[in-house]
């Protein structure tokens, strides 16, 4: 398994590098020692075969002997023979400083170190020679019993081949170390820059895009330790970010539709609010006019009538007075309408079949339909429930609507009227609670209504028909018949296409009648 | 002797319509041209038959109905509006008028209804007085 965290990561990665450099460097280092050794063991060995067999060999600088009263009795030096060293010298005072040579002198005191005066380095070893049997029992009789100490051997090494070892060694030692140092750097160098540096630079550069302004952007994750797992962190966050503004942009879009559409609506309940004065002020003018013109009308059709009868049937002056008669009747009608539509007439609600209301007008206007090759179609939702409407007003609403899709049909067409329930709850105002509400949809495929005649088609007196054909208030009063049910029209027109004209009811009497029809005190 | 007729109404027009459509009937046709002309002459003359307009300033349709009701129950009032309204017309019923005619209406509307009074009348006439 590859350690996870960056910390045992650097430590095993840099251990093993270390662990193989020191090594390679160690096993060299023997080797090369191993030689050197070697090498100066022979070159001993030799030196002590050539003492025995020449004095005067490289390496050995001198060999000496002296008696013990300190004269030189040998030496391969011949000039020194039978010089008498001084006892306080240096190399003598270890055995001498009492006066008298001593016995024994310890191995670390016999040698010494030193330059002589040519600049050469040396080492001098003495070692003394004890009187022996050998010696005392020689026939020469030299050398008598008692003596202890015949004399002592003195001989100088030159260190001028170790020192050249010693200096070579270091050199050697010091381009291995370099060696040593370059390749751990390098390792080193080349497991940070993988392990830290590539991280580290994705990082940066993550996060200068982010400060762009660039959410898309996503940090290569390249292993699973600390520096891994802050890419997977900073994605996460930038992942977070994007997904926020995203949210906030989302937020902003719908906050626009929602503002659009209460604006809509606001638009609509103002449209209402002055509908619903000019209703008022139309009402009033209604009423007054009803009264001043029917007076009139009365003196018109009565001194009419009159003379007619004075006409024989068919002559000119007859068939005048006849239109004379019609047409003042026909205004009577106008001003019938016109107080039928001030009069405020509140709605007498019960439970009914609205599909059976539909049926109803539908057979009033069937045949004049029939006549001119207009198709009724009939899609009712049967399964609808009774809904509590004033029937003979719910009728005059349909009545209206299927009269003026026959009017918007000129020669062969189709009205459909469709029944169901409405997709989604209904708001009557902007502020209001959406209720549940039933639609009746009435679609002819007639002239359509133009845009600009949409926004007014349910305005008192707004009419696009010909003169004499409509007063314009048959969709103003159905408007206001909805309205006092609690429900609403829609209305929607292609020009040349047709029109659907949607009156939605509410599926259930108000929270009032229905606490009234709970408690049995309505009919 | 012939029925008697009373028309009230301020508005010339219908009573020149009015006076028209009863001429060259055998009725006694008087006028009057508002409410309080209307209540001098029901006090006076004992109408068989009043046609009468609602709308009149003053002293109003109703009012006259209700004041010929009172001194002359016998006689018929046949109500004349121009504003024809479902309240004013259960309002005139309850005060006991005969017929309730929206203005405008045809000469054999009021010939016929003024029959139908007379006939109710003479039928309550007949009968034994109380």
């Amino acid at each position: 398994m590859r350690p996870r965290s960056l910390k045992l990561k650097v430590g095993v990665y840099l251990a093993i590098a270390l662990m193989a450099a020191m090594g390679v460097f160690i096993a060299l280092v023997i080797q090369y020692q191993r030689a050197q050794l070697i090498a100066q063991a022979s070159e001993h060995v030799a030196q002590v075969s050539q003492v025995i067999s020449r004095s005067n060999q490289a390496g050995i600088d001198r060999v000496r002997i002296f008696n013990k009263d300190g004269r030189i009795i040998h030496s391969t030096y011949p000039p020194e023979i039978g010089v008498t060293v001084d006892r306080q010298a240096e190399a003598c005072y270890h055995c001498h400083q009492s006066e008298k040579p001593l016995a024994r002198i310890p191995q670390d005191k016999r040698s010494r170190v030193f330059s002589s005066t040519n600049g050469q380095h040396l080492l001098a070893n003495m070692e003394v020679i004890r009187n022996e049997p050998s010696c005392y029992n020689a026939a020469c009789h030299q050398h008598p019993r008692a003596q202890s100490v015949l004399g002592v051997l003195d001989v100088v090494y030159s260190l001028d081949n170790m020192d050249r070892t010693l200096r070579t060694n270091a050199f050697a030692l010091a381009a291995l170390a370099l060696g040593f140092v370059l390749l751990a750097s390098l390792g080193i160098g080349i497991l940070v820059h993988r392990l830290v540096y590539v991280p580290l630079r994705d990082l940066g550069h993550g996060a200068r895009r982010l400060a762009a302004g660039d959410l898309d952007h996503e940090i290569p994750v390249r292993s699973a330790d600390e520096l891994g797992q802050l890419s997977t962190s900073f994605n996460s966050m930038t992942a977070a970010l994007r997904e926020s503004q995203e949210e906030r942009n989302t937020w902003a879009r719908t906050l626009e539709q929602k503002v659009a559409q209460r604006t809509k609506e606001l638009r609509v309940a103002q449209a209402e609010a002055a509908r619903g004065e000019k209703l008022a002020s139309v009402g009033l003018l209604a009423s007054g006019i009803a009264h001043e013109l029917n007076n009139p009308l009365t003196g018109v059709l009565t001194f009419s009538t009159l003379l007619r009868k004075k006409m024989p049937d068919g002559s000119p002056d007859a068939e005048d007075l006849d239109l004379v008669i019609q047409e003042t009747k026909r205004c009577a009608a106008i001003i019938r309408r016109l107080l039928d539509f001030a009069r405020e007439k509140k709605p007498e609600k019960k439970f009914h079949d609205i599909n059976e209301i539909i049926e109803e007008t539908e057979r009033l206007i069937e045949r004049p339909a029939h006549l001119r090759d207009i198709e009724i179609r009939k899609e009712l939702d049967r399964s609808l429930p009774p809904v509590w409407v004033d029937a003979d007003q719910i009728k005059q609403v349909m009545m209206n609507m299927m009269v003026n899709a026959q009017q918007a049909i000129d020669k062969k067409g189709t009205i459909t009227v469709r029944t169901g329930i409405a997709a989604e709850p209904k708001r009557t105002d902007p502020g209001a609670p959406p209720v549940r509400m039933v639609e009746i949809a009435v679609i002819d495929t007639g002239c359509g209504i133009s845009e600009k005649n949409l926004e007014r088609i349910f305005d008192p007196f707004f009419t696009s028909k010909e003169v004499g054909k409509g007063t314009g208030l048959g969709l103003s009063v159905s408007h206001g018949i909805v309205r006092a049910h609690g429900g609403l029209i829609e209305v929607e027109s292609e020009e040349g296409e047709g029109s659907t004209f949607r009156v939605f009811l509410p599926l259930e009497p108000d929270a009032e009648t229905a606490e009234l029809l709970r408690s049995g005190n309505a009919t | 002797m012939s029925a008697r007729i009373l028309i009230v109404d301020d508005e010339d027009i219908v009573v020149r319509s009015c006076l028209r459509i009863l001429a060259g009937s055998d009725y006694a046709v008087d006028v009057a041209r508002g409410g309080a002309e209307a209540l001098e002459k029901i006090n006076e003359t004992a109408y068989d038959v009043l046609l009468v307009d609602i709308m009149m300033p003053l002293i109003n349709g109703l009012e006259v109905l209700e004041h010929v009701k009172q001194t002359r129950p016998d006689s018929e009032v046949i109500i004349l509006t121009g504003l024809s309204q479902s309240k004013t017309a259960l309002r005139a019923r309850e005060l006991g008028a005969f017929a309730y005619l929206p203005k405008p209406f045809e000469p054999e509307e009021i010939r016929g209804l003024i029959a139908q009074a007379l006939a109710r009348r003479r039928a309550a006439g007949e009968r034994p007085a109380p």
